[in-house]
């Protein structure tokens, strides 16, 4: 299992590949902290030329340079990745990028309790598991 | 005649009626007496001498009339009282009654002489002359419009002693001249008039030897004898315009009717000497002035009476004549005033509106100076309240940016804030798992202190920025709800804790709010949720009501719990205000949304609680909402500054 994980903030992204590791022990978890790497390794340009399509794109939002929202679009409007599950994981609520919400798989609010939080790996668990996420609400 | 008037006496015996009758007849005598008296004091007055004028002509005659009217203004003195008697010879209707006319002047004034005669035109003179010894003695005459080419040096001077006056000046050789110069081409002058017009042409043709010169005795011809000489007269032809009276038909002309005759009948231009002809079809000329020999002729007449001798005043021969233009004629014949000769006057001009209509002109000038200032005063006002009202939306728009800036930077400081605060608090309650255990009970205790306040900051920055958040509008343009689907979502939120709890919820029939759903779902969750969690009584119930009036919707949400104290009532409103001090974790934000919310559409919330009687609140929005963005009503405008 490959797993994307787009996240600027290094804590953010240390826990959220912990709480992936612990729901899924064989997960790969490559980890970008902006858009612009994504893009590259979705386009598979250097330095990831060699890289793999991920599984799964764990995506978080507000980025420095290039926001999630532009490359969710990008995802969407390419027929090699329009197909690739993409999970919205943002401190902002989902009323504030309705556009990412009608575009992602799932869209995850980042809790600010640890045990909440953790339950992020189980989200991505669930997908492995049943071949599918469950859209929230 | 006097009256002597003898008083009636008063009969003691008389009836009181016919006392009165007697007074009264008594009375009138004596004014009637008085009157009388006056009258003939009056009649012993002493006056100035009276003046006689002595016209040629008829009354009605144009040179006649402008010489009275001369003689009347130059007679005219505050200082005199003159009497004026005006008598016309009428020597051109009626050449041979002059001594009739002897007579009747003779009785007329038998009593009492004139002090001084004016006499106009030939006519008169010579009959005064004739008629000298036995009428008008001794009484001193003025002559005026005496023709010189009657040779009046000669006839008059053997009376200088009593006699002297204006003569006529005739300026034929001036407006011969004139003409040939206006119409270089002429190469025939003819003159029709009396004999004495055959004189003039004589001397034009002098002047002229190469233009042919002719004359026309009109009294010789009859009027359409008249006429067709003058249609038949070769091109290149000025005709001269002399007087004349009748045709030898003794049909009359009078000046204006042998100028428009003579004018109509000749296919050439017409001049003359006459001004009275000047309007009527002749072009113009140099014209004598009869009203300026009247006028001369009063002076010199005001000199006699005051005791200068006839003899004494030299004969006034200068003529004052002036050069006089008819435009139409001018018009016709193609002559530029500029070629006419300097101080020319120029009669019947068309006139201009001006002159036509100078009330309603000055009226209408005068309007529209009332109303430019009326316009002026208006604009200068409409002017000032504009730049009042740009003053006020400049004001307006900057506390509506200075709102704008505050939101902004509590939007961004909530929402850059909230990542690194989740870290510390996520990362804190991390740290306290994994040295459970290992730290002692203070540093275990210090420890959990910061995990509580961090995770507490996390909270009260999230929900500050929901507070930003909440009145977002990207909602879609109308605002309206359907409150009763709202409100079934809503409570299919809470479900399980109003199944769990046996709360009970009586709503009634909910009308269309004008509210986005969102906003509207916002605050009946945060309503139903404050119900549920501070409520604490075994069988809650709470009601949900609306009224839909003209103005505005209202919704009540009441429940029967422990209430809010009426004292932070309006407090609990306010950003991190919380009105359950046993609310646990919650920060007291979800009220604060509910009034931001409200405000933005213009209604209201409040609390209506007693401890008693559980919480009652109600909340307003006007049925066309007003949107403010970004600005508090005086109700929320301490909770303005979420920053505090």
């Amino acid at each position: 299992m490959r797993i994307l994980l787009v996240e600027d903030n290094a804590a953010d992204a240390r826990l959220s590949s912990l709480a992936i590791r612990r729901a899924h022990s064989g997960a790969e978890v490559i980890t970008v902290d902006d858009g612009i790497p994504a893009l590259r390794y979705l386009k598979q340009e250097e330095p990831f030329k060699e890289a793999a399509l991920p599984d799964l794109v764990l995506l978080d939002l507000n980025l420095r340079a290039l926001d999630g929202i532009d490359v969710l679009r990008w995802i969407r409007q390419q027929p090699r990745t329009r197909d690739i599950p993409v999970v919205i994981f943002s401190s902002s609520p989902r009323d504030a990028h309705v556009e990412a919400a009608a575009k992602a798989d799932r869209y995850v609010e980042k809790p600010g309790d640890l045990d909440e939080y953790m339950k992020i790996g189980r989200v991505v668990a669930e997908f492995f598991s049943t071949g599918s996420l469950r859209s929230t609400p | 005649m006097e009256l002597v008037v003898h008083p009636v006496p008063v009969r003691r015996s008389r009836s009181p009626r016919r006392s009165r009758l007697d007074f009264a007849l008594a009375g009138t005598l004596c004014l009637f007496t008085l009157a009388n008296t006056a009258r003939a004091a009056e009649d012993t007055k002493d006056k100035e001498p009276n003046v006689l004028l002595l016209n040629s002509y008829h009354a009605g005659y144009r040179w006649t009339d402008s010489i009275v009217q001369g003689v009347q203004n130059g007679l005219a003195s505050p200082t005199r009282d003159l009497s004026l008697d005006i008598e016309y010879l009428d020597a051109r209707r009626q050449p041979a009654s002059s001594h009739v006319f002897a007579e009747l002047l003779r009785e007329k004034f038998s009593r009492e002489a004139p002090r001084i005669i004016i006499a106009s035109d030939d006519a008169a003179v010579q009959f005064l002359i004739q008629n000298r010894s036995t009428l008008f003695s001794n009484t001193p005459v003025v002559f005026c419009g005496v023709n010189e080419y009657h040779g009046t040096s000669s006839y008059v001077q053997p009376y200088r002693s009593w006699m002297t006056g204006v003569l006529e000046k005739i300026s034929w050789d001036e407006t011969v001249d004139l003409a040939m110069r206006l119409h270089p081409d002429t190469r025939n002058l003819v003159a029709i008039g009396d004999p004495t017009m055959g004189a003039i042409a004589d001397r034009a043709g002098l002047r002229f030897p190469y233009t042919h010169t002719s004359s026309i005795r009109a009294a010789e011809l009859s009027a359409s004898e008249i006429q067709q000489r003058l249609a038949g007269l070769p091109d290149n032809t000025v005709v001269l315009l002399g007087a004349f009276t009748q045709d030898r038909l003794h049909r009359l002309f009078t000046i204006r009717q042998s100028a428009a005759f003579v004018a109509g009948a000749a296919l050439s231009p017409v001049y003359t000497v006459t001004k009275a002809a000047v309007g009527f079809g002749p072009v113009g000329g140099k014209v004598a002035d009869g009203y300026k020999q009247g006028l001369s002729a009063a002076k010199m007449a005001l000199r006699i009476m005051d005791g200068t001798s006839p003899a004494d005043i030299p004969i006034d021969g200068s003529g004052n004549n002036e050069f006089l233009f008819d435009y139409k004629a001018l018009q016709k014949w193609n002559i530029p005033a500029r070629s006419l000769p300097p101080a020319s006057i120029v009669v019947d001009r068309p006139k201009h509106f001006y002159t036509i209509h100078p009330v309603w002109i000055w009226s209408g000038l005068g309007f529209g100076a009332v109303q430019s200032v009326i316009i002026f005063l208006l604009l200068a006002e409409v002017r000032k309240r504009r730049q009042a009202e740009i003053e006020i939306k400049g004001h307006a728009a900057a506390l509506a940016q200075s709102n704008y800036m505050l939101e902004q930077f509590a939007f961004v400081t909530a929402h850059d804030f909230q990542e690194p605060i989740r870290n510390v608090a996520i990362f804190t309650q991390l740290l306290k798992r994994r040295t459970a255990g290992q730290l002692d009970e203070e540093a275990n205790e210090a420890l959990g202190f910061v995990a509580n306040g961090s995770n507490r900051l996390f909270l009260m920055v999230r929900g500050l920025l929901a507070w930003v958040r909440s009145i977002d509008t990207d909602q879609g343009s109308v605002p309206s709800a359907d409150a009763g689907a709202v409100l079934a979502q809503v409570l299919d939120k809470h479900w399980p804790a109003i199944d769990s709890g046996h709360v009970t919820v009586d709503a009634s029939r909910m009308p269309h709010i004008p509210m986005h759903a969102t906003h509207l779902r916002q605050v009946l969750d945060q309503l139903i949720a404050n119900a549920l969690q501070h409520a604490r009584v075994d069988d809650l119930r709470i009601t949900i009501s609306a009224e839909n009036a003209v103005d505005a919707c209202t919704l009540v949400v009441q429940d029967n719990g422990v209430g809010v104290p009426s004292v932070i009532a309006e407090r609990v409103f306010g950003v991190f205000k919380k009105g359950d001090l046993e609310s646990g974790e919650r920060i007291g934000m979800g009220l604060a949304i509910c009034r931001r919310i409200l405000t933005f559409y213009g209604g209201r919330i409040w609390i209506e609680s007693t401890e008693t009687n559980g919480c009652r609140v109600v909340f307003t929005v006007p049925n066309r909402p007003d949107p403010v963005e970004s600005a508090e009503t005086a109700s929320g405008r301490e909770h303005a500054n979420p920053l505090g």
